[in-house]
């Protein structure tokens, strides 16, 4: 499966404020990809239009050569796309369990796959018994966070889309949060974590896209950045440099 | 403020403001007089010149009152089992006692709204009875009416009592103070639940399973017991009139049958509607707005299946064959009703209020053309027109949404 966005400018149309400038990307399954970009940089817009949340756009944007514009099933059911939203949406009179019950009939998952497959999750997430005892309205946010996650994660996917899963997450989570998405890659799920940890990215990404003011500003993989830079520098760094560089641009 | 002041202020906010008493008596004797224009005259009417009303209005105000007592306690329930349904950050600020009063002084103001309409209905009832008939025997037709009156009396008498027997449980026990006693865990234990809800969709086709699934999921989750009493007792209820009432007056069996899935539907629409937001809200599965309407119409046709089944069970016992303008009537005064309730669910631009407003009133003529000739048949039929035409405008509606959210 690949998503292709050509020349794609989007603006907001109360605050004429451009979210997205002539945004040229394609994201393939089987990669894991880091969306990186200061707050209002249009990471969230660029996530919406991919869901098709977002539909008045300028430009192109295609999903297996098919216009997403032309489309009128559910792109998440039909293209078995995954999605963790920033602000995590739950049923607060459901249990975790029972939520990812239904989600397992939805995505017609069998029984034993569910078991096997919510098991190794849950392990890796430190999910305990919270998850069929209490109803989600009765979960902390890092709970919600993990259920948001598991729901994202559960089933065959040919995609996953993450919208800042470390939010709430503690430091146990957060490394079994990356194994989770290490092995949903080995299995062949594309998978886009939108973060602002760039330790994460450095870690599991073999791709990062960064965004700033609505453009890309790099688009291609960790190790073609890092090795136009010294090697030493972390992401961090560099990507510091680089929007202390466009800041500078812009100034001039 | 007081403990007395944040009582009545509180159940100002959540039940309203008193009725006058004197704007109470001019309802009820407008409501008598409507009651009686449409029962007592039509009966008077000819072929039958003989002045004897063949549908007993006792009959009717009784069971009317045994359903008002019902739909009274459905409010005060959903405050201390449900009280998300209501203002969460104003009843946060209620202990549970708090509530449990509220609730109280709510059944009984509803009660005694009861009692007084019950008041002027026997003054009235009385009244035309001595002046039509000029009878001298007048304690021998009050005398059978006493145990009735006294019974609605002790319910009013025990309300609170009835109102304590409601137990607090759900995941609302954290605003209550009974924390550790109920809800601490025990029951919520396990998957019956799910189990439950498992069992349950599976009296509905495949391909709707799933959304069905989610629906009961919610309904169990929200207010089980209150949900399985509710449509039990109405279906009993039901059956007892049924079987109690003679022969000679379909016209009201009619009527009840037609009024109890009218008042349950008007319980669980709210349940549902708030379900299916929630459904289209939650980015992790997709239903088509197809998928919606016919599991709510699965859902509401198997809760009508038992008033069918009365129905059928009073038409053979009156001999009136099952085939008649009155079976044709009653079936499709259902089919509007469930297809109202199922429509009301589409997401769609009205605001929760106005459907609210929208199914009552036409609920309401449902009811009142059930007992006109003509119009029981097509009134009905109108108002499933009327549903299909919405249910397209709807779902066109609903694909454009759709292209604005996730799916």
């Amino acid at each position: 499966m690949k998503f292709e966005l050509s020349d794609l400018t989007y603006t907001y149309k109360k605050t004429d404020v451009h979210a997205l400038v002539d945004v040229n990307l394609q994201l393939d399954t089987n990669t894991i990809t880091g969306l990186v970009g200061a707050n209002g940089s249009g990471k969230s817009t660029l996530i919406k239009i991919l869901l098709r949340q977002i539909v008045h756009y300028a430009g192109s944007y295609t999903i297996d050569s098919t216009n997403v514009n032309d489309y009128t099933g559910s792109i998440p059911g039909n293209y078995k796309i995954g999605y963790a939203p920033e602000d995590v949406i739950l049923d607060d009179a459901l249990s975790g369990y029972e939520m990812l019950h239904i989600i397992k009939e939805v995505r017609s998952i069998s029984d034993q796959d569910f078991i096997d497959e919510l098991d190794q999750l849950c392990d890796e997430l430190r999910v305990e018994d919270w998850l069929k005892n209490q109803t989600c309205g009765e979960y902390s946010q890092g709970m919600r966070r993990k259920t948001a996650i598991l729901c994202a994660m559960i089933g065959p996917l040919n995609y996953i889309i993450l919208d800042e899963p470390n939010n709430g997450l503690d430091p146990l989570a957060m490394y079994g949060l990356k194994q989770a998405i290490l092995r949903r890659k080995q299995s062949g799920t594309g998978v886009l974590v939108s973060t602002h940890i760039l330790d994460i990215v450095d870690k599991i990404s073999e791709n990062v896209v960064m965004m700033r003011k609505g453009h890309i500003i790099y688009d291609g993989t960790v190790d073609a950045l890092k090795s136009k830079w010294s090697d030493s520098a972390t992401l961090e760094e560099i990507y510091f440099e680089m929007y202390a560089q466009a800041d500078r641009n812009d100034l001039k | 403020m007081t403990t007395d002041n944040k009582l009545i202020s509180a159940n100002e906010f959540l039940f309203g403001k008193p009725v006058r008493l004197m704007k109470l008596v001019t309802s009820s004797i407008l409501l008598v007089i409507v009651l009686f224009l449409i029962f007592e005259l039509h009966a008077y009417l000819p072929p039958s010149s003989y002045p004897v009303p063949t549908i007993p209005c006792d009959y009717f105000v009784l069971a009317g009152i045994l359903f008002y007592t019902i739909v009274i306690h459905i409010k005060p329930w959903r405050l201390l089992r449900y009280p998300r349904m209501n203002n969460i950050a104003f009843i946060s600020g209620l202990t549970w006692e708090m509530r449990q009063k509220a609730a109280t002084v709510y059944t009984k103001r509803k009660l005694f709204e009861s009692l007084i309409f019950i008041a002027v209905f026997y003054t009235i009832r009385y009244g035309m009875i001595l002046y039509v008939d000029r009878t001298q025997d007048l304690i021998s037709l009050i005398i059978p009416e006493i145990p009735s009156v006294l019974a609605f009396y002790l319910l009013y008498l025990s309300a609170d009592k009835l109102v304590g027997y409601i137990p607090c449980s759900k995941g609302e026990y954290m605003l209550s103070n009974e924390r550790g006693t109920h809800g601490s865990g025990i029951l919520r234990k396990g998957n019956w639940r799910l189990r439950l809800a498992i069992i349950l969709s599976m009296a509905v086709p495949k391909i709707l399973r799933t959304m069905a699934l989610r629906l009961i999921l919610y309904i169990i989750r929200c207010d089980l017991f209150g949900f399985a009493f509710i449509n039990c007792m109405a279906v009993i209820i039901c059956g007892v009139i049924v079987f109690l009432l003679p022969s000679s007056v379909g016209i009201l069996v009619r009527v009840v049958l037609l009024a109890a899935p009218i008042v349950i539907f008007g319980e669980i629409r709210e349940t549902l509607f708030a379900a299916l937001q929630k459904t289209i809200d939650i980015p992790y599965w997709f239903f088509t707005p197809k998928t919606l309407i016919h599991t709510c119409m699965f859902i509401v046709s198997i809760l009508v299946i038992p008033y069918i089944g009365l129905f059928t069970v009073w038409q053979l016992r009156a001999g009136d064959g099952l085939f008649s303008q009155n079976s044709l009537a009653f079936l499709l005064s259902l089919a509007a009703v469930a297809g109202t309730v199922s429509n009301m669910y589409v997401i769609s631009a009205i605001s929760r209020k106005d459907q609210s407003g929208v199914f009552f009133a036409i609920a309401g003529s449902l009811l009142l053309c059930s007992m006109i000739p003509v119009a029981k048949v097509v009134f009905p039929v109108l108002v499933i027109i009327g549903n299909l035409g919405r249910f397209l405008q709807n779902n066109t509606h609903y694909v454009i949404q759709d292209s604005k959210r996730v799916g």
